[in-house]
């Protein structure tokens, strides 16, 4: 009877923390899983944490429809066809997703937005990963908790559209 | 006789005078470098990607508001190495990148944890304002501090590290406007004296080590 009671509170457990807790899945748990188009083929594909916020509270100062939270995601696409192009990217979690490149220049570090898009050249890959090219979320509408999935759609300069499942991962 | 006697002592004592000299000279030869590099070498062996501060700066002291809206004077952190980092919250690659080493280091001193600081003051006061930097605090470590001020303020701050930022005109972006900034970690000691810098992309075991012998000291 014990070991039966014990059980039944297990299993009501598991299913209460199931349905109130998601995302609570451990972040490295989530892999994205390779998504294929045409000749694309995205891999590693990962996206910061990020919490959403009452727009008042940040237009209070700052006062540009875009100053909400951001955040930052990565990728590494792969063509095995010819040359290509990501012309841009969106996704229903942010107002704006851009592809941007981090530089420096005599010590200090910027950014640098590629608003035309970025070559992906024939047979080759182009990764998005931090210190390098990413790819910035603007005005984040809800939160990205780690263990979540978010969707970025992507469309290239070959008519070629395909929506990749992001993970939300711990920042790192 | 006795004049020629004296000769000879006088003799004998110039030959030991000139040994004694030539060894002296031998031995300052010898050692001299050693001794000299010693004096001069950085008493702290610091880890080969930090750039150490010899002789440790004192820092001036400052009030900046944290993500509290509460006034925090750098003073009032003495007691603990404190991580400190110029950075902002809209910043989606090298700030995080920074905030989460943090996070990797604060973990990697395991029990000790607890006895450093770990602080972010923003360079985009602008934006950033408790709130803002109390939301993005939460997605690293609430135990972090967030600071913000004035322009002005954060400017004569960062200066005394020899950091420096400034708003990037942005084009080609909906944002309103992007930061450039140097992207350095300070440690400082629990005296508040700045002891070591470390460059963007410094492997987190090398500042938990530092930590850790500066830890060590007291």
């Amino acid at each position: 009877m014990k070991t039966l009671f014990a059980a039944a509170l297990c299993a009501a457990l598991t299913l209460s923390a199931c349905a109130t807790a998601p995302t609570a899945a451990p972040s490295d748990a989530v892999v994205s899983s390779p998504a294929t188009a045409g000749n694309i083929t995205v891999t590693n594909a990962w996206a910061r944490p990020a919490l959403a916020m009452k727009m008042d509270a940040v237009t209070e100062t700052a006062g540009h429809s875009m100053d909400g939270p951001v955040s930052g995601a990565y990728m590494i696409i792969e063509n095995k066809g010819a040359a290509d192009k990501l012309l841009n990217l969106s996704t229903s979690v942010a107002e704006a997703a851009e592809i941007h490149q981090t530089t420096e220049s005599n010590g200090m570090m910027m950014m640098e937005p590629m608003p035309d898009g970025i070559d992906i050249p024939a047979n080759g890959k182009v990764e998005f990963k931090p210190g390098s090219y990413h790819i910035m979320l603007m005005n984040i509408k809800e939160d990205l908790k780690p263990g979540s999935t978010i969707s970025l759609t992507l469309k290239f300069q070959s008519g070629q559209e395909m929506v990749v499942a992001v993970p939300v991962r711990e920042n790192q | 006789m006795k004049p020629a006697r004296k000769d000879s002592t006088n003799l004998i004592l110039s030959v030991i005078c000139a040994i004694l000299v030539t060894f002296g000279v031998g031995l300052i030869l010898s050692f001299g470098p050693v001794l000299y590099q010693q004096l001069t070498q950085p008493s702290f062996n610091a880890s080969p990607s930090s750039i150490v501060k010899d002789p440790p700066k004192a820092v001036r002291d400052f009030v900046l508001t944290n993500q509290n809206g509460q006034a925090v004077r750098l003073s009032d952190l003495r007691g603990k190495p404190l991580m400190l980092f110029f950075g902002y919250t809209h910043c989606p690659d090298v700030c995080p990148v920074t905030v989460a080493d943090f996070v990797q280091v604060k973990k990697k001193l395991g029990d000790q944890a607890g006895k450093v600081n770990f602080v972010m003051v923003t360079v985009d006061g602008d934006r950033d304002t408790p709130a803002v930097l109390k939301n993005y605090m939460k997605t690293f470590d609430t135990s972090f501090i967030g600071l913000t001020g004035s322009t002005e303020e954060v400017k004569s701050i960062a200066a005394d590290f020899g950091a420096s930022f400034q708003k990037q005109q942005a084009t080609g972006t909906e944002a309103s406007y992007l930061m450039a900034h140097t992207s350095f970690s300070y440690l400082l000691d629990a005296q508040g004296r700045w002891r070591l810098a470390y460059p963007f992309g410094t492997a987190t075991d090398d500042m938990t080590q530092d930590l850790q012998k500066i830890l060590g000291e007291s």
